[in-house]
């Protein structure tokens, strides 16, 4: 898998963010497929996360440390002692793309995808974090955004080809 | 004594197809079509080639909407300790709402956003095969919620399956 950007937090970013991740790009991939499943089929920490992430939305605040606290739950920390905000925005897309790749592949399609959009939320080339991506869809916007106050993006669709193989759906 | 919604509906469907061969109840309990929608949710999370088999069977429904349950049957028949004698058509369509209501679980915890608007619950005490707001290719398709298959409908709900609230 490839390196993070070489500038991952754009000029003047209005967040705060740190400088850039602290987990690799395999390590964030594989603990967003584990978080996934954890979402799916726990409704119990479905709750927690969703908790917290009813908390940002409704206060906007930085809610690293509960985020990492939850995730430690269920996934090894690979670096014992960091985790910062884009690492949480990382292993939460990596959840995003897996879960909606999956339920692609049982209803046949990409809910996200329409004419206006590649359906995935990917950074680009010039734009090589994200924090938000809006879906537009006739039933208004569907949205992908880091449920926190800090912290970008870098995993792209192709990202999850490469580990699985095959595209999606 | 169980909830209502712990049984299957009597009749199972009010208006069964005359000319359908699908048996007029599900093969499985409910239970256990709750269960087997859960592993296949977390199957279809963890092993992307079981995924596409799945893929398969639905992209071939949308291409030529017919009867797949024998190629469903087999793949679902992957699934740790799956019995498939009695699974039929409403079996099918009972599984792949469980997997459904799931995989919508995970999206809404992360999203705080229902995409789908709401749980594509069947009328109380009654059984649904198909949403009426889907339009092959139209301008719903992002709505997309039926049962990929000919025949069968389900009877789960979010009852069944106790799914996220999306309000914030």
């Amino acid at each position: 898998m490839s390196a993070w950007p070489s500038t991952y937090v754009p000029a003047n970013d209005p967040t705060g963010s740190p400088l850039a991740p602290t987990w690799s790009r395999d390590d964030c991939l594989s603990a967003g497929i584990t978080l996934a499943e954890y979402l799916a089929v726990k409704p119990e920490f479905a709750r927690a996360f969703h908790k917290l992430v009813k908390c940002y939305f409704r206060d906007g605040g930085d809610q690293t440390v509960a985020y990492g606290k939850l995730i430690a739950q269920v996934v090894p920390n690979p670096n014992t002692l960091s985790f910062n905000a884009h690492d949480f925005a990382n292993i939460f897309r990596a959840a995003w793309l897996r879960t909606v790749r999956s339920f692609s592949r049982l209803i046949g399609f990409n809910p996200y995808t329409n004419p206006a959009n590649n359906g995935w939320g990917d950074p680009s080339d010039a734009t090589p974090t994200l924090r938000r991506c809006d879906f537009p869809t006739t039933h208004g916007t569907f949205h992908l955004i880091v449920p926190n106050s800090k912290g970008y993006y870098a995993i792209w669709n192709s990202d999850f080809d490469t580990l699985e193989g095959i595209s999606a759906p | 004594m169980m909830a209502p919604w712990q049984e299957w509906p009597n009749p199972y469907e009010l208006a069964p197809d005359p000319h359908s061969s699908t048996p007029l109840t599900p093969g499985w309990q409910r239970k256990t079509a709750v269960n087997t929608g859960a592993d296949m949710a977390t199957r279809l999370l963890a092993d992307p080639s079981f995924a596409r088999l799945y893929y398969n069977v639905v992209a071939a429904y949308n291409a030529q909407p017919a009867d797949y349950i024998v190629r469903y049957s087999t793949v679902i028949g992957q699934l740790s300790g799956t019995s498939m004698e009695e699974f039929n058509a409403h079996d099918l369509a009972n599984v792949h709402h469980s997997a459904w209501l799931h995989l919508l679980r995970a999206l809404v915890s992360l999203t705080n956003q229902n995409i789908h608007g709401d749980n594509g619950d069947p009328p109380p005490n009654g059984t649904t095969h198909r949403d009426p707001e889907r339009i092959f290719g139209g301008e719903h398709a992002e709505w997309f919620h039926n049962i990929p298959n000919g025949t069968g409908s389900y009877a789960l709900t979010t009852q069944d399956v106790s799914s996220a609230n999306p309000g914030v």
